[in-house]
Parts: C-alpha cells; structure tokens; sequence
C-alpha cells in the first residue's frame, strides 16, 4: 500500500517541471558555495604558508647573524643586535601564531574572516598585540553580508527548497479533489501521508547527502588528514537533520488541514521566525546579558596609564639605546630591565579591563550555547563554524593558546632581561615556537551531538503531533 | 471609481485575520527595533562623546614637550555613529571606531564593535531597517498575491469585468488599497520617530529621515507593483505566491550574497600584513615609479625652502629651522606613500560598494539596503568621508607641529619645548557628515536602480493586467 | 435480499444547525436509488456520512452490514464513490490513474490490458486512456470514475451530482452505465437535481427537504410530470 502511494508520487514528483528547476537551483547554490569556499581556503592556506616560510628564512638569517657575531665577538649595532633580548623579543624574532584551517574549512567562513586567526607575537603587551592580517581584507559591506558559503546554502536556502516542495504535499491533493477519492479507498489517512511523505524524506536525505558531500569534494585531499573523517561525518548529519526538520515541519502543517496558500505562508513565516527574527532576538538577549566592555573607554585607559609611564619608558629607551651603542654592556642591559618593569607595570593597568573581554565574551558563548536550542538554524549555524574550524570556541581557544604562548615568549626574554645576560646562539636554537593545539575530538563531538539532539527533538515533536492529527481525523473536506 | 476599490481592498484586508495577525508582528518588531536602536544610540554618543573629551584632555594636558615628540604621542579621535543608526546600524558594526592621529602614520580606524562579538552577530542585527527590508515586503507579498488570482477563483473577476471597469483603474485601485493598509501600519512609526529625532534638535538629520522614509515608501511600491503584477500573471493564486516567495528569497538572500562575492571577486584587496609591508618597504625605498626615497624628500623640501622664501639660503638658517622643514618634508613623502597605498584599498573598497550599486538591477532590495544605509550616515562612504577627514586633520596637526618646531626652537633644537598654548591652538577634530544632496550624489547608481525597478514595475502590472484572463 | 446501503436513524448536527434529522434508509443490491433535493438539503451529507468524511452525531451508516463508523477501511472495500468532479492526477494518463486507484483498493492482480478493457467498457477509448489526464474533458474523468468503480468491483455506489454540467448525450451514456452497473448487482445512491434522469433510470427516487426525507416513492408509475409535480409541492413551504 505504502509502495503503490510512494509510486504515484514519483511519477508526480517527475512530472513536475517545478521540482527540476527548484533542485537544480539548489544543486547549482550548493556547487558555488562549494567551489568559492575552497578557492578562498586555498588562498588563505598559501598566505600562511609564505608567512611561516618568511618567518623561518628571518630566524635561520637572525640565527646566522648571531653565530657570526659570536664567532667576531662584536655586538652588532643598537636596533639590529641579535644579542639583545629586548630588541629581539620585541622585533627581530617576533612570532606568527597562525590558527590552522580545518579539513572542511570550506563549509563555513563563520568568524574567521573577523576575528585574527594569525597574530604577530612580540614581548609588547596583550593590548599592543596585532593581528598579523593574513588573510585578505573584506570590504563592510562584505563582512555584513556574509559570504556565500555553504553554512548559508545549507541554513538558509534548503529549508526554502524543502518548502517549496512541500508545502502543498496534502493541501494541493485536496484542493485538486483526489483526495476525496483516494479516501473513498480503504486506506487510511495516516497510510497516504506517510507514503508520500516517507517517498519525499528519502529522496530529500539521499539528494542532501549527495549534494552535502559533492560539495566538500574539492576539500577532498585535507579531508584524509586529522579529523576530517569525523567533521565531515557531524558536517553530513547536521546538514541531513536540519533538512528533515523542515520537511517534518511542513508535513505537520499540512496534516493540520490549511489551504496551501496557507500553509507557504505558515512555513515562510516560520522559517523568518527561525531564520530571521529569533536570531535577532537571541543576539539582543546576549549583549544584554553580557555586554563586552567598551574598546573606546580602554583606549583612553591605556593612554592615561601610559602616559604617567611614558615618560619614564621613553626616557628609559633612549638610555638603553645609547648605552648599547656604547661599549658599557651592563648600563644597557640595566636600562633594558627597567623598560620590562615599566612595560609591566603599564599592562598591570589595561590588565582588568583585557580580562573582562574574555570573561564577558565567554560568558556571551556560554549563554549562546544554550538559546541556540531556541531555532535549528542558530543550532546549525553554530555546528557549521564548528565542523569547519571556524566556529567561537575553537577561535577563543586560539586566542587563549596565543595569550599562553605570548606569557612563555615574554618570560623567555624577560628572564634573561633580568638576570642581565645577552642571548646566546643556544638561546636562538631554543626559541619558544607556536602550535595549536586541537581540542580533544571528544569534546567538539559532544557539542555538535548535542546540536544534532536539538534538531531531533522538535524534528520529533512535530512528527507526533502529525501522528496525532492523522489518527484523530480521515476527513479530506 | 479607484477610491472604491481602495476601500473595498482595505476593507477586505482589514477584516482579514491573519493579516492582523502579521501586521501586529511586523509593528511589534518594527518598533522593538526602533526602541532598541535609539537606546543603543543614545548610549553609544554619549560614550563616544565622553571618550572625545578625555582625549582632546589628554593632548591638552600633555605638558611641556618638544612639538615633534607631541605629534608623536598623537591624538585619539573617535567616530561618532551615523546620525540615523537607530534606523539603520548599516555596516557600523564592522566598521573601526577609533583611529590614532600621530606623526608618521596613517592609521585605519580600529575597534569595530563585530570583533567583540559571537557568531550570532552574523545573522545580521533585528534592526528597523531589517524589518523594513525583509518583513515589510513580505507581509506585502502576504497581503497582495492573491489580489487577481484570488478575484478569478472566487469568480469575482468576472463580475468586476462585467461591469467595464477599465483594468488599470482596478489596478491603481488595488495598488492603492495595499499602499493604504501598509501606510495605516508604517505611517504613525514613521511619525513618531521623525518627532522623537526633531524633538533631539537635529534638523540635518530631519531632513535625511525625511527622504530615508521618501525611499522606503519607493521602495514598498517596487514590491507592491510586482506582487500585483506576480498575481495578475499567474495561473493560480499559488503560483503567485511561490513565484513572489522566489522573488524574495532571490532578491534578498541571495543576489547581496551573490553581489557582495562577486565584488570581492572582481575587485581583490591584499591582506593586511601585505598592504603594511608594502607601506613599509615603500616608505623605506621611493614611491613605483616615483624618485628614490632621499631625492624625493629633497625636493620637497626644496620646495617648502623656496615656499618660505629661503631657497638656496639653507647655509645660512639655523639648524632648528632647516631640521623643522626637513621633518615636514619627510611628513609630506610619507602623506604621499600612504595615498599611494592605503588610497589604493580604500578606491578598491569604494568600488566594490559600486559594484553592490549596479547589482541592485537584480534586487530593489540592495537598492533599499544601500540607500537606507547611507542616509543614516552608518555606510562605507561615510566612513571613509571620516577617515579622510580625519588624515586631512593629522597632516595639519603634524604641519603644525614641524611649523613651531622650525619657527621656535632656535638654538635649543630639539631639547626645545612647546607648552600647552601650542595644543590648545589646534582646534578639537569635528567630523562633519556629508550633506544630503551629497549622499544622494554618492547613490545615485543605487537611485536610478531604484527608479528603474519602480518604472518596470509598474509598467509590468499594468500591462499583465491589461492582458490579463477573466476566467 | 439484503440492503447494501443502509441509514439507521443518522442524524448529523453542527452546533445547532441540524444538517440530518434521523434518517432511515436502505437500498438493496441493483437497485438505482436517486436523491432529490433544494441545495443544502442534505443529500451531499447523507453521501459523506456513507464514505465516512464525516462522522454521524447519531445513528448509523452501515454498507453492506458494517457500521461506517467502527469498521471505515472494511466497509470502503464495497463502495466506490463519484463526486460532481470527479479528479484525477493531472500529470498521468487515464490508466495510470486508474492503476493507482485500483491498486489502493486492494485489486492489484487485474493488469494493464484489464484496465484498458474496463476503462473502454466505460466508453473511454483506449487512445484516450493512454492520454494525460490534463487534456481530459469532464464527461472523460466521469468516465474514469466510473471505470474505477468497475474495477474496484463495488457492491455500492455513491454519486453526487455526476452529471451535472455534462451535454445530453455525455449525461445519457453515464446513465446506461449505472444502469449496467445495477444490473450487475451493485446498488446506488445517486444524488441529483435532474427529476428527468431519476424517472429515466431510477428504481426510486427520495424527496429530502431541511434534512429530512420526506417522500419515498417507486417511478415505474409516474409520468415525468408527475414526478415534478410532487417535487414542486414539497419544495413550497
């Protein structure tokens, strides 16, 4: 029975010149977004590829330089002495942290494109850290925008295509008079629906998992490398649960016995309520809940610190400058120990300020964790950013890596401020180098599941209360 | 006749349930924004303003220091937000907030609030605007698809015909009855907010609310004409409403998508550490195509020299005067590196905003968006009209600077000071928002983009209508 | 012989609007039973109340025996059902149509050349029958309808208003075939406004007025005009 109402809706489904032209536009979205995404990753990669190689060729010269002087036994001039562990700290071996991309960085630019996935690293405080810009800068209009990737595709425009293949799945055989026919039969209701609706659930997950995989393809080699198995795996899932939730949603609207007018309208208003209107929402909620401190209020705050220390820091610059040019090495290094005091000092004040960005910009992520569940498409929004290694908490895990990295560097240096000592070509050899390191897998997987359960459950919901509508009624008027 | 059929369609909708349904969500939403968007607003100029005055405190009380040494500490100046930013955030977000002015460099505004912000930003914020660009021309679409389709299947169309109403009377009739439903909902909002923007004394900022809310009324008819002309077309009212549904999700999700790539395609800027060491090897070398770096600073000061009226007289200055002009020289080389290089991403920038312009042929809304953006002050342009402003002011500020250096440092040469009088003499950074004729000129693409969709719109629903089938 | 089609006092109410008031009816195998009646009388109610769509406020509705109401699959086996309109899927042809209809009924082992001949004892040519249903005119789908009755094999069959709007000759050849179809054994319950096709075809014919059935009488003795005439008088108030 269930066979016979899924073949007649095939030839259906066929006949319809409509589902052609609406599932090649999705197949044609989904391949640009595709290729785009990989164009731009590749892009990315080579930048920091020829960052790292210009890093590595600058620091085996610098090192070079050092084991000429140390074989001369003449230290180079003021600003340029690869002995100096202020000047080196601060300038001749600064440090590029570089945020790997992901195998499936292609799925999602998500915050990549905003927050500095590569950063110069100096002994120069946290505040005075610079992104080292290496990716390609992005007009406003861009930035708010947003790219045409396909966390877009996949979030935006399939719950679009599913609803206009669905809207009117009972409505229209209502509408049409065959309904009235069919029921004249001795099937049920419940039997109908679900053999259309299981024949469109399986056509929607077998062309969404093809088309949700094709699209990865030229990411196919990154794909072979670390997790890119598992992304690719939570990529699939999420993209397939999120498209059986509209489907879900569209068959309960249609159960409920609208006219098909009605019913695009519904879907069309629940997709801008999930969409649109509840993202808007939850954003509101968390900068009420957590506003970030004011970036304008910290300029003026470290510019009023400085300049009771700027004085003295520039005054003490100036000495240590001279007195390296000078033959009295310990005058300089003197002078280089209290420049790392006043440094410190001055970031001592900003200090509090640094700190509360990230507490409140956790706290903000902590609370977006959890009023995601309020749509699907925050749900999958988030999993997107996630399984493409551009989501928040990986970036907020670089940026807590590089602040750990940056403590090592700078007590690296200081230490031997400090102690007065000059460096030594042992001490270029043992430079602290970056390296990100991945979350445990376990934990990302955590995460997205628990973004999959809330796509499930209102996928869920809306199946029983379709169920619930098919039993109690039979009636095609 | 017209008048009658408004009414009876304003009747009709008026009595409709769901549209009251809508049109509460939509008013709810739209003045949730408006509400949100002046209290952001408002806090935002205060902090801003606050945070203008510890600054020009902290140039002002800078004490005693040689005028080179000041120019280098600098001056932090901060962007006021767009004048109508509760309408329209516009790209404020990803737009930098504060921009050092210091001798030496030409900075880029830094500090754009997206960066302290989660992924749920990227939604795009629930703005005014956004209600008025996305929602209003749906609950239109809502409202108006089945305008004819819907005449014909109730066989009401046939009796309409009947009676020889000329069809372009029904539909200036229809078109009216629409436009009418929508004004009872947007008109008193639009009231109310040109009050509350006239009550805070701004009468420039009136005036680009007046013709911010001339282009949405344009723009709501661009939809009202094709959602007219979508029902007249199709061959059943739900035809209509897929096809209006398409034409929204194209033209609003996807065309600025597609538009905004295709720019960054067609227009690439470098990264930003590539444009830095471009600047930098630049400074360090000669401007391409240009002197070497030392000949080129030669002339200039050669110049200055023989502006001062003391060419070839250089043995016989003092050296504080000869170092003064030789430090504006340098200044002016590096004035003419930055317009080389940062000139060049800012052009590149602006023209991609142009490309959004032309891709607005594809999309009234893009249209709408790019108007509403700039005549709430919150676009690149403006932006930019800042930046530029504020480069005009440092370059003054650090010419001034080298001028009391060169004039007043005689003998003491560097270990000269100038005192507070000296930075009191620069008068505060002003930023000043273009005129409204300005802005207008600047979109005059996103304009005539406009009127082309409002014209072909319109020509499109009278001449379906004219052609269209009774039955 | 027992009653295919059978009203035990069914009544259906909306609200306060009575659509039925207790009605008792019962049409054997072959007989042609035609229902009469102003709009809104009731007729198409009695009809859903038999297919099930709705469900009665009092009484029962039972076809061949079984209660509409407890047993809705079972008793649709033995029914086959022709509305005004009778439509069909438009992006497949007659006898695709009329595969999936069958098919749904449970008569799976009929076969294509089966169908094509049903459809052509219906009097829809085969050319025709391998056709879209798009390009079909209304007489055709009636056909269809009908055909779908055949082949379902029901024992009842329930019309509403099948000829109306049909020419002469569509709306003659539709009556010979319930006629064969009676003779076959089926019964029928055909609601109509056409006094002069129930005199034709009909066994007997039922008069409803506000609900209620109120004449019941064999044709066999009437004149058309007499049929009218008793019309009439219960149609005035």
């Amino acid at each position: 029975m269930l066979w016979t109402v899924a073949r007649i809706e095939i030839k259906n489904l066929l006949a319809e010149t409509s589902v052609w032209l609406v599932a090649v536009l999705l197949a044609a979205a989904v391949a640009y977004a595709g290729w785009t995404g990989s164009r731009a990753v590749a892009v990315d990669r080579q930048a920091a590829v020829s960052a790292l190689t210009e890093q590595d060729s600058r620091l085996k010269a610098l090192h070079a330089r050092m084991l000429r002087s140390e074989a001369i036994g003449q230290a180079a001039q003021s600003g340029d002495d690869p002995a100096d562990p202020v000047v080196v700290g601060r300038e001749l071996a600064a440090q590029l942290a570089i945020l790997p991309l992901s195998p499936l960085a292609a799925v999602a630019v998500g915050q990549r494109d905003l927050a500095s996935a590569s950063v110069r690293i100096t002994t120069d405080g946290p505040q005075g850290r610079t992104s080292s810009g290496e990716t390609a800068l992005a007009g406003p209009t861009r930035l708010m925008t947003g790219a045409f990737d396909l966390a877009f595709v996949f979030m935006s425009l399939l719950p679009l295509v599913i609803i206009v293949l669905t809207y009117d799945l009972l409505s229209s055989e209502r509408e049409r008079g065959t309904l009235a026919l069919v029921l004249a039969q001795p099937v049920s209701l419940a039997t109908f629906v679900l053999g259309k609706a299981l024949l469109r659930g399986v056509l929607l997950c077998g062309v969404t998992v093809v088309l949700a995989a094709l699209a990865t393809l030229p990411s196919a080699p990154d794909l072979m490398t670390g997790d890119g198995a598992l992304h690719l795996g939570l990529y699939v899932a999420v993209v397939v649960g999120y498209a059986l939730f509209w489907f879900a949603a569209a068959v309960a609207i249609n159960v409920a016995g609208f006219s098909s007018a009605t019913n695009a309208l519904a879907l069309v208003g629940l997709w801008l309520a999930l969409v649109v209107v509840m993202p808007g929402m939850v954003q509101v909620a968390v900068q009420v809940a957590h506003p970030p401190p004011s970036r304008v209020e910290l300029v003026n705050l470290t510019r009023a610190a400085a300049s009771e220390i700027e004085a003295e820091l520039s005054a003490l610059q100036g000495e240590h400058s001279a007195a390296v040019q000078g033959t009295a090495d310990d005058s300089a290094l003197a002078a280089a120990k209290r420049i790392v005091v006043a440094q410190e000092a001055l970031e001592h004040r900003a200090a509090p300020v640094m700190i509360a960005f990230a507490t409140q910009l956790a706290a903000q992520q902590a609370l977006l964790d959890t009023l995601r569940f309020l749509s699907p498409a925050i749900v999958v929004h988030e999993a997107m950013g996630e399984v493409a290694g551009s989501g928040a908490h990986r970036l907020q895990q670089f940026a807590s890596q590089v602040d750990a990295f940056q403590a090592r560097w700078r007590a690296f240096f200081f230490a031997r401020v400090r102690a007065h000592q000059r460096l030594t070509s042992a001490d270029h050899a043992a430079l602290p180098r970056f390296v990100f390191r991945e979350e445990p897998r376990a934990t990302l997987g955590w995460r997205v599941g628990a973004g999959l359960l809330g796509l499930l459950v209102p996928t869920l919901l809306l199946v029983s209360f379709a169920a619930i509508v098919l039993r109690r009624s039979s009636r095609p008027a | 006749m017209i008048r009658v059929v408004a009414v009876k369609e304003l009747r009709e909708l008026l009595r409709d349930g769901r549209f009251r349904l809508a049109a509460a969500v939509v008013l709810g939403l739209l003045l949730a924004a408006l509400v949100f968007g002046w209290r952001h607003a408002q806090a935002v100029k205060a902090e801003r303003t606050a945070a203008q005055s510890i600054a020009r405190a902290a140039w002002t009380g800078q004490g005693d220091k040689n005028p080179h040494i000041a120019a280098h500490y600098g001056m932090y100046v901060f962007k006021p937000a767009g004048v109508l930013a509760f309408v329209d955030p516009g790209a404020d977000p990803y737009l930098g907030v504060t921009l050092k002015l210091e001798a030496h460099k030409q900075q880029l505004p830094q500090d754009a609030p997206a960066q302290d912000g989660t992924a749920i930003d990227r939604f795009g914020q629930l703005s005014a605007a956004a209600v008025l660009q996305l929602l209003v021309p749906l609950l239109i679409i809502a409202l108006g698809f089945a305008s004819w389709s819907g005449e014909r299947e109730r066989g009401t169309l046939r009796q309409l015909a009947a009676t020889g109403v000329l069809p372009r009377r029904l539909l200036a009739g229809k078109a009216l009855g629409l436009a009418l439903t929508l004004a009872l909902l947007l008109v008193p909002v639009a009231l109310v907010a040109t009050a509350t923007v006239v009550a805070a004394g701004e009468s420039a900022t009136a005036a680009r609310l007046a013709v911010l809310l001339g282009a949405y009324a344009a723009y709501f008819g661009v939809i009202i004409a094709v959602t007219l002309a979508a029902s007249a077309w199709a061959q059943s009212s739900r035809a209509a409403l897929v096809a209006l549904l398409g034409f929204w999700c194209v033209t609003t999700l996807v065309v600025p998508r597609l538009a905004s790539d295709a720019a960054g395609r067609l227009l690439p800027l470098p990264t930003a550490a590539a444009l830095a060491q471009a600047v930098h090897s630049t400074l360090a070398t000669g401007l391409p195509n240009g002197l070497p770096r030392e000949e080129h600073i030669d002339t200039l000061s050669k110049a200055l020299l023989a502006k001062h009226g003391f060419a070839g007289a250089e043995t016989m200055m003092d050296d504080a005067l000869l170092q003064g002009l030789e430090l504006q020289a340098e200044a002016e080389y590096e004035n003419a590196v930055f317009d080389h290089h940062v000139g060049a991403v800012m052009t590149s920038m602006a023209h991609q905003e142009q490309v959004g312009q032309w891709a607005a042929i594809a999309s009234p809304m893009l249209a709408i968006r790019l108007l509403s953006m700039a005549l709430a002050g919150t676009d690149f342009d403006h932006h930019r009209a800042f930046g530029r402003q504020a480069e005009a002011y440092r370059r003054g500020l650090v010419g001034a600077m080298n001028d009391d250096f060169a004039r007043n440092a005689g003998a003491a040469g560097w270990q000269y000071k100038a005192n507070r009088k000296l930075w009191h003499q620069a008068v505060p950074f002003a930023y000043r928002p273009a005129a409204v004729d300005q802005v207008l000129r600047d979109q005059q693409v996103a304009l005539a983009m406009l009127a082309l969709w409002a014209v072909g719109a319109t020509l499109a629903a009278v001449l379906v209508s004219r052609r269209m089938q009774v039955l | 012989m027992a009653a295919v089609l059978e009203a035990i006092a069914l009544r259906k109410t909306y609200g306060d609007v009575v659509a039925l008031h207790g009605l008792d009816l019962s049409i054997e195998a072959g007989e042609i039973f035609c229902l009469l009646g102003a709009n809104g009388a009731g007729k198409t109610t009695t009809i859903q109340l038999f297919l099930g769509f709705i469900a009665p406020s009092a009484g029962s509705a039972r076809i061949v025996g079984l209660d509409v109401a407890t047993h809705a699959l079972q008793t649709k086996q033995s029914i086959a059902y022709i509305p005004e309109n009778v439509m069909l899927y438009p992006n497949l042809t007659g006898i695709e149509n009329l595969e999936f209809f069958t098919t749904l009924a449970g008569r799976r082992a009929i076969g294509r050349a089966g169908l094509v001949e049903i459809l052509t004892r219906a009097g829809l040519a085969a050319d025709a029958a391998g056709r879209r249903v798009s390009g079909y005119s209304k007489g055709m789908r009636q056909k269809v309808g009908i055909a779908m009755a055949m082949a379902k094999g029901a024992r009842a069959l329930l019309l509403d208003e099948p000829t109306s709007g049909l020419d002469p000759k569509g709306s003659n050849e539709f009556s010979r075939l319930l006629q064969s179809m009676s003779a076959d054994g089926v019964g029928v319950l055909m609601a109509t406004h056409d006094i002069f096709r129930s005199k034709e075809i009909g066994a007997r014919v039922g008069i409803m007025k506000h609900g209620q059935l109120v004449a019941c009488m064999g044709t066999e003795d009437l004149s058309h005009r007499d049929l009218e005439r008793i019309y009439l008088e219960h149609m005035h108030d």
